[in-house]
């Protein structure tokens, strides 16, 4: 059931239910799901005692424009974050939050989320919607989608503008490079010592930007920061792309050489990650690959896998 | 360049050297990689142009055990190059450096936001480049998406190299670091309020240390957590710290090759950092960092005559 409501109209309703964040294109959202930096907890040392600071304040917000890939990559995040054991700071964000996801009608060189089964029209997050002439062509999707307005007071779009979408749809689709990496998960295991991931990582600086900027890369850590007098407990983010991310305290590091980094980036998204949930850890968004400073472009590294493994 | 790409060849052939490190042109997305070239058609690959974003002195300690490697160098990796023996970290006479012309390097950020769309192809003439894509064509001057340090680079030419491909006497640069200027002229209110602006936006990613070539330590202060130099996490006087204890290791020793400031991908403008070392070093020591293999490092050495006023 797609509704045709007046942009105004449309953005008043979600105005009342929180406060509205627009996403522009081509910015990360993950900082307002998986913040770079979320307090635990923050102390004071008083003259004979410590002292706990009240200092959580989450407000109702509108996560707006959000491109289905990414709303991808929510979900992907709650299936980590939401199960058991369930983290308490994510859900609290996650409940406060209502995602409105736009049709990406404006791919870029980087995309490939067709390649991964995925399209730049999925209908995800609470709301899906399409722009046409100062209206919105607006499906909800969940329960929290249904407090935002009375759905039914609102007209269906026609059969002619349901087709112009699905038209827009299929144009927006060719747009986008595919390429096949079916089955390639289980046969990545077979190449775990091929020399392909020193050829692979060789420009590789090993910066991590490609995993903070990853809209589905999880991986945090969990650090105390002492000031003097007073201290907080924080989770910032980590990325198994520096060294010192696996760096034992034994001394010992598993993955101290460069390509068993770069591996294992590969691996979790392509390999180990789907054997086990049936999903990508990856929704093509090529965010990765907009940042990486040496251009490091993982539609590449996966065909050249393809390659290596059918060798 | 294939002139030299055939020297290159019966180089490798007749097994004087192992291989050429050089950088490889990448269509999308705009950033040329570094290739240790070892077959004849890798070294058909290798290439110069203003999308060769890194700096290639950053590659050569990766490759072991080796008799000889050829090395494409710019102004500013010849000069890298000259620091990184100085300093011990490799030996000149395992290299053989063939100088390349420069026009400066891309800021790739400022050209994908100048475009605003889709790129498909981006052609380089002599002023401008000329783009291509879903938004059709618009040329854009290169002085307006060339590297700011670029505009000021202390020295284009490669004169210790083996073998030369420009000619040697072409650039008198006037060295105005105009974007250093434009900080100085603040007062210390908006130079904050300028820098805080910028390091709010950093990550920590650390690509900005990653990519530079003599950031080589083995392990750098800001990973070491016992003792903790600077606390984890988004603070701004943490973030501070790093970038201003960074560039106190890199005075006299960077480049101001800008490879920190194209990697960023936070867009955050390190040059203004790494260009007013450079254009201190020059106005009060008349030093500039890696002119040739024998000069000492500026921290390297001690003359009567230093400026000390900053001795306290
Ligand atoms: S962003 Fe690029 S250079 Fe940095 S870790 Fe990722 S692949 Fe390596
Ligand atoms: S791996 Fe790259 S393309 Fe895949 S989701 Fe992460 S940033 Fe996007
Ligand atoms: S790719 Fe690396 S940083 Fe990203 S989720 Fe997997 S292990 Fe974590
Ligand atoms: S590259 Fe940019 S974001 Fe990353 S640490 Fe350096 S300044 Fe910060
Ligand atoms: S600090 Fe930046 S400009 Fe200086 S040498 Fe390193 S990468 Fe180049």
């Amino acid at each position: 059931m797609m509704k045709k409501i007046k942009k105004e109209d449309f953005l008043d309703y979600l105005k009342n239910w929180g406060k509205i964040v627009e996403i522009e294109e081509g910015i990360d959202v993950k900082d307002l799901f998986l913040p770079k930096e979320e307090i635990y907890l923050v102390f004071h040392k008083k003259k004979d005692s410590v002292e706990q600071d009240e200092f959580r304040n989450i407000e109702r917000k509108v996560v707006f424009n959000i491109p289905p890939c990414y709303a991808k990559s929510i979900e992907l995040l709650d299936f980590n974050f939401l199960r058991e054991p369930l983290d308490s700071f994510y859900k609290e964000r996650r409940d406060s939050i209502l995602v409105v996801v736009k049709a990406c009608r404006n791919p870029h060189n980087f995309c490939f989320c067709t390649s991964l089964g995925n399209s730049p029209f999925d209908r995800k997050g609470d709301i899906f919607i399409f722009e046409k002439d100062g209206y919105y062509f607006a499906e909800p999707l969940t329960d929290r989608a249904k407090e935002v307005l009375a759905w039914d007071k609102y007209e269906d779009v026609s059969q002619d503008e349901f087709k112009e979408v699905e038209l827009e749809k299929q144009k927006v689709e060719k747009e986008i490079e595919k390429f096949d990496i079916v089955n390639l998960d289980k046969k990545l295991y077979s190449v775990f010592n091929d020399k392909i991931w020193k050829e692979l990582s060789f420009r590789c600086v090993n910066c991590g930007a490609c995993t903070f900027h990853c809209p589905v890369c999880y991986c945090f850590d969990i650090q105390d920061v002492d000031r003097t007098n007073w201290g907080y407990r924080e989770r910032v983010w980590d990325s198994c792309m520096f060294s010192i991310y696996s760096y034992e305290t034994s001394g010992h590091n598993p993955r101290a050489e460069r390509h068993a980094r770069m591996r294992n980036r590969i691996m979790h998204k392509f390999a180990y990650y789907p054997v086990s949930y049936k999903e990508y850890q990856c929704v093509g968004c090529g965010k990765c690959v907009e940042v990486c400073p040496t251009g490091f472009d993982i539609r590449e590294a996966l065909l050249r896998l393809k390659e290596v493994v059918n060798e | 360049m294939d002139d030299i790409k055939g020297k290159l060849k019966s180089m490798l052939r007749n097994g004087e050297i192992d291989g050429v490190l050089g950088f490889v042109e990448q269509k999308y997305p705009l950033k040329n990689y570094p290739l240790f070239a070892q077959t004849e058609d890798d070294i058909n690959k290798l290439s110069n142009s203003l999308f060769n974003i890194l700096n290639i002195g950053t590659y050569i300690r990766r490759i072991k055990d080796f008799k000889k490697i050829a090395v494409l160098v710019r102004g500013c990796e010849e000069r890298t190059i000259n620091l990184l023996c100085a300093e011990h970290q490799i030996d000149r006479d395992k290299l053989f450096l063939i100088g390349l012309p420069c026009k400066g390097a891309l800021d790739v950020y400022t050209v994908e936001k100048e475009y605003n769309g889709k790129i498909d192809e981006i052609e380089e003439k002599d002023m401008s480049i000329v783009i291509k894509g879903n938004k059709g064509e618009k040329e854009i001057l290169l002085n307006k998406v060339i590297s700011s340090v670029c505009t000021s680079c202390v020295r284009k030419e490669t004169p210790t190299v083996d073998l030369q491909t420009q000619s040697l006497n072409e650039n008198g640069e006037d060295l105005i670091f105009p974007s250093v200027k434009e900080i100085e002229e603040k007062n210390y209110k908006d130079r904050w309020k300028f820098f805080k602006n910028q390091f709010e936006k950093c990550t920590r990613c650390y690509a900005c240390r990653e990519v530079c070539p003599m950031c080589y330590c083995e392990s750098c202060f800001v990973d070491s957590n016992d003792p903790v130099w600077v606390e984890p996490g988004y603070s701004i006087e943490d973030i501070i710290s790093f970038h201003l204890i960074k560039i106190f290791h890199m005075a006299g020793r960077c480049v101001n090759c800008g490879a920190c400031e194209r990697a960023c991908p936070e867009g955050i403008r390190l040059s203004y950092l790494t260009s007013k070392i450079t254009k201190d070093l020059i106005a009060d020591y008349d030093y500039i960092s890696g002119k040739t293999v024998q000069e000492k490092p500026m921290f390297g050495e001690y003359k009567l005559n230093d400026k000390g006023d900053f001795i306290l």
